[in-house]
């Protein structure tokens, strides 16, 4: 039916191969908004966690208790938290755990993910349809809900959030995968390439893998904003990152206890995952806009 | 001779694109008198479809644009009316069917409400009434157990009676003019005859106008008592239909004529007319059919020729019209399939 | 339309045997002894260490404590807090009507937004309700909904002092009032997805032939919009209100946790954070069946709107 949501992700774009295409590739990037402002809060975000041992004013866990909730200003920029430690180099150090646990997760669904959604699409059959069934049902689910039993069951922290995260977020991507895949598949120079002897092997990885990696790019971006938010949601449960590494979603929850006294605590942290959700987010739509204008127009 | 029911004067409708101006319709003159079916001929690009939509107003504006022209209606001018006064007139004074009754009509309801709706909205009906009127025109259209099929879904029914539903739906508050367009491209050949065949029985019970765009000429031979060609967002030639068939004063009508498939005359082959319609946005100086034709002159690519009269009621706008002998390859009126 | 509810309940039947195995076999893979886990980090004395293995069955083989677990389950059992000995159905019994209220209000206001403001953005393309319509929604969806509540609190309750930060309140108008903020918090997060579904559903059914027919009609503006275009355009955000309903479970418990609410959320999370496995496990499957349920309702909500679902089971 046409008057579907997403139109399936079938029909995305072809990957930028000749020179031609990559300029103009550049040319619509440039001219997006989306993916410009996107593109430079994600830019800055990884800078700053790359270099915040070095651009930190202070030690992000060296607190001086004589400077609890000091407001911002006094001799600390954006202020001090409860055990007096520097909001700033907090945050910085912050975007470090913060884009780490959302990259871990998108890479684990990736390894996992791309190898499986090319195997369904070329096996067919049996085994596509019941991988299939099994991730239409973990789509519908959400995954922060199974990612609590998982906690439950193992303790709280990161890895082991973002590791159940990572594996719940396959779906994600194989679909995608196995989408292009099944499209590639057919494709009349797949068929040449086949007819001249080519293995499976060659197949996939000049043909089926370089037709991925745009969509694959498109679908990281938006899915390390989802990691960010459910990664956040976790450590606000303090069921994620642990104390005393320094982590937004434990600050807001931190800054939430003192919130009627030092709203700046809770406003640092939360607005700080706003704009890397943001970030991510505008930039997943514009380079959505960019490689797959089909898609776009919608 | 009586006052036209409809006139176009000097309509002109573009396209704003982000780059240029795509002129859609540069420059239409047209009248239809009452009780007439005028065809309206030409390849698909050529702006016939967005001439008639500008007659129901329902050309969107923007991207589209007015640009000049009147169109006169019983003294109102339908370029200016207010919009609620072209909304009472829609559907009822004229009324229009489309190409595909499959995405025309609305799948969420029933092919009896979509009509009846109709009903209510011009002549103030209640639902009961409405539905008998509606089971009564689905009858006269030739629908079978019209009350079965008032509850029916369009993906219940065949393109067939979708489009006699389409056709009970624009006949329902007795139009003066009909727009066809392009009723039967979307159908079977077979359901195309029936479909034909009952709005030409339609028009002479209701006795009103239709205007029927199409790019087929065996429709217009067979339904219409004068057609006018379109080219390029103009028309080229206009004739009642026995004289542009026999004698064609435009180049392109008669490329059209002889592009026609002809399974009366099997030895002769369709004969395409070679190249391809202008791009409407940068469109060739002078005659824009001049690179395609074959009797083109140096005249051709400098002066837009203006329609002239050739006949009593025949004109062309070619700079050759009534001067050189454009010759079909047979007879297309003569011959075709009318009864 | 039967056919078509059994049709789904047989698809829906896996998944909820998928979330039962996994929370089920999930404390089998942690690394140590099941039975520690469920006491948690408790001191213990062995002999009741030995009780809770008698209790949960864990001396038994795995595939038998499944089958008797699966057992109980289906006979609506669903074990028994080891932290606050009480049976894991009353306490989810307990605590279920706040979440629903606080579910179904939410939900209420995300529709009671997105509805209208996204069909206003959809007629009026490229005006200035069709882009805040959109800074909204991309605001929104980058926005985690305990912040947005964090906000509220500050700006209601703090700041002006207009409601109460905290608590479930004493039930009728003042449970009201207690719930307003957190519904209102997860309304918006809800109302940033849809309101850009209905905005696209809307532009693609406005483009529709069936759209220049009704107009061909001679309807009014007015009804073409929202009798002909809205219809069409509800099947897709059906589609994501349904699956929006996950998002809205999550949803409830992260707000309940926020506004300090006793409901079905705040239960998972306490569980979670001391590690009651029984609480969590029955907690979950429970919510996974309210989930399924919800499903149902979309498809035969679907089956209503669409007659092409309705008579050919088709979507």
């Amino acid at each position: 039916m046409a008057v579907g949501v997403g139109s399936l992700p079938g029909n995305i774009a072809a990957a930028p191969e000749a020179p031609s295409t990559w300029s103009m590739f550049f040319w619509r990037l440039r001219h997006n908004t989306k993916a410009m402002i996107g593109g430079a809060i994600v830019v800055v975000l990884l800078a700053v966690a790359l270099l915040a041992p070095l651009i930190a004013p202070k030690d992000p866990n060296d607190g001086e208790l004589a400077d609890s909730l000091a407001m911002p200003g006094q001799g600390y920029v954006l202020g001090a938290d409860k055990n007096g430690r520097d909001i700033l180099s907090r945050l910085m150090f912050g975007t470090r755990t913060a884009l780490g646990g959302a990259i871990l997760v998108v890479a684990i669904s990736e390894i996992i993910g791309v190898p499986i959604g090319i195997w369904a699409a070329y096996r067919g059959g049996w085994v596509d349809e019941t991988i299939t069934r099994v991730w239409d049902m973990l789509l519908a689910f959400p995954p922060l809900l199974l990612a609590f039993a998982v906690v439950a069951a193992f303790g709280p922290g990161l890895e082991k959030a973002a590791i159940a995260l990572g594996i719940l977020y396959v779906p994600f991507i194989a679909r995608v995968v196995r989408s292009v895949t099944l499209v590639q598949k057919e494709m009349a120079y797949t068929e040449a390439a086949r007819a001249l002897g080519y293995g499976q092997g060659r197949i996939i990885f000049r043909h089926i893998l370089p037709n991925c990696v745009s969509p694959i790019i498109v679908i990281s971006s938006i899915d390390i904003a989802y990691a960010l938010l459910d990664l956040a949601a976790l450590s606000y449960l303090g069921l994620g990152v642990q104390p005393p590494t320094a982590d937004w979603g434990t600050m807001l929850s931190e800054g939430q206890l003192v919130l009627l006294t030092s709203p700046h605590v809770a406003l640092a942290a939360g607005l700080s995952i706003v704009l890397a959700v943001l970030g991510f987010n505008l930039l997943g739509d514009g380079l959505r806009d960019v490689l797959d204008p089909r898609q776009a127009q919608r | 001779m009586t006052a036209p029911l409809l006139s176009i004067e000097d309509l002109r409708i573009s396209f704003g694109t982000r780059t240029s101006d795509v002129r859609a319709v540069d420059g239409v003159d047209l009248e239809i008198f009452p009780g007439e079916v005028l065809g309206l001929v030409g390849e698909s690009g050529s702006g016939k479809s967005v001439t008639a939509r500008s007659i129901m107003r329902l050309v969107p504006m923007p991207p589209g644009k007015h640009v000049s022209g009147r169109i006169l209606f019983h003294g109102d001018d339908l370029a200016t009316l207010p919009e609620r006064a072209m909304e009472d007139l829609r559907g009822s004074r004229i009324a229009m069917i489309f190409q595909d009754p499959m995405t025309f009509l609305n799948p969420l309801f029933t092919a009896g409400e979509q009509v009846s709706e109709a009903i209510r909205r011009h002549q103030g009906l209640n639902r009961a009434a409405a539905r008998a009127e509606t089971i009564r025109l689905f009858r006269e259209v030739g629908i079978p157990s019209p009350e079965m099929r008032y509850a029916a879904y369009p993906h219940q029914l065949s393109g067939g009676l979708r489009q006699r539903v389409m056709i009970a739906m624009a006949l329902s508050s007795r139009p003066e003019l009909l727009i066809a367009d392009e009723p039967t491209t979307a159908l079977d050949v077979t359901i195309q005859a029936q479909i034909l065949a009952l709005l030409r029985d339609l028009q002479a019970e209701y006795g009103m106008s239709i205007l029927l765009i199409t790019h087929d000429l065996g429709v217009v031979a067979e339904m219409c008592d004068r057609a006018a060609v379109m080219y390029a967002g103009r028309i080229v030639e206009q004739a009642p239909i026995e004289t542009l068939f026999d004698d064609p004063q435009h180049p392109y009508s008669l490329g059209l004529m002889n592009a026609m498939p002809r399974p009366d005359l099997p030895h002769l082959a369709p004969q395409p007319i070679d190249g391809s319609p202008p791009d409407m946005a940068h469109p060739p100086p002078g005659c824009p059919f001049h690179p395609r034709c074959p009797y083109r002159e140096p005249v051709c690519a400098e002066h837009v020729p203006l329609m002239r009269a050739v006949a009593q009621g025949h004109g062309a706008a070619c700079h050759f019209a009534g001067v050189k002998r454009f010759e079909p390859v047979a007879s297309a009126f003569s011959t075709a399939a009318r009864p | 339309m039967t056919r078509l509810i059994v049709t789904r309940l047989l698809t829906l039947i896996p998944l909820m045997f998928f979330i039962t195995s996994v929370v089920f076999f999930l404390i089998r893979f942690v690394p140590g002894d099941p039975a520690r886990i469920i006491v948690g980090n408790q001191r213990i004395t062995p002999e009741n260490l030995e009780n809770i293995r008698k209790q949960y069955r864990l001396d038994r083989p795995v595939l038998v404590q499944y089958g008797l677990w699966v057992r109980d389950l289906s006979a609506g059992n669903l074990g028994r807090s080891y932290r606050q000995r009480t049976e894991v159905r009353t306490l989810i019994v307990d605590r279920l009507p706040l979440t629903l209220k606080l579910g179904t209000f939410s939900f209420l206001i995300s529709l009671g937004i997105a509805l209208p403001l996204g069909v206003v953005a959809a007629v009026r393309r490229n005006s200035w309700v069709d882009v805040s319509a959109t800074v909204f929604s991309l605001i929104g969806a980058s926005s985690p909904v305990f912040f947005t509540s964090i906000l509220l609190i500050l700006l209601f309750a703090y700041k002006l002092n207009w409601m109460p930060a905290l608590g479930a309140g004493d039930g009728g108008f003042d449970q009201f009032k207690h719930l307003l903020m957190p519904a209102l918090a997860l309304g918006f997060s809800l109302a940033a997805i849809t309101t850009r579904i209905t905005r696209q559903a809307m532009v693609e059914s406005l483009t529709q032939d069936y759209i220049e027919t009704a107009r061909a009609k001679g309807l009014s503006s007015r009804s073409v919009v929202l009798k002909h275009a809205f219809r069409n355009a509800l099947i897709p955000v059906i589609t994501v209100a349904g699956l929006q309903f996950g998002f809205l479970l999550v949803g409830t418990v992260l707000v309940e946790y926020t506004f300090g609410l006793g409901g079905l959320g705040s239960l998972l999370v306490n569980a979670v954070q001391v590690r009651d496995y029984p609480v969590v496990q029955g907690t979950t499957i429970f919510i996974a069946a309210m989930f399924i349920l919800i499903n149902l309702v979309v498809d035969v909500f679907y089956g209503i709107v669409d007659p092409r679902v309705r008579y050919d089971g088709r979507r």
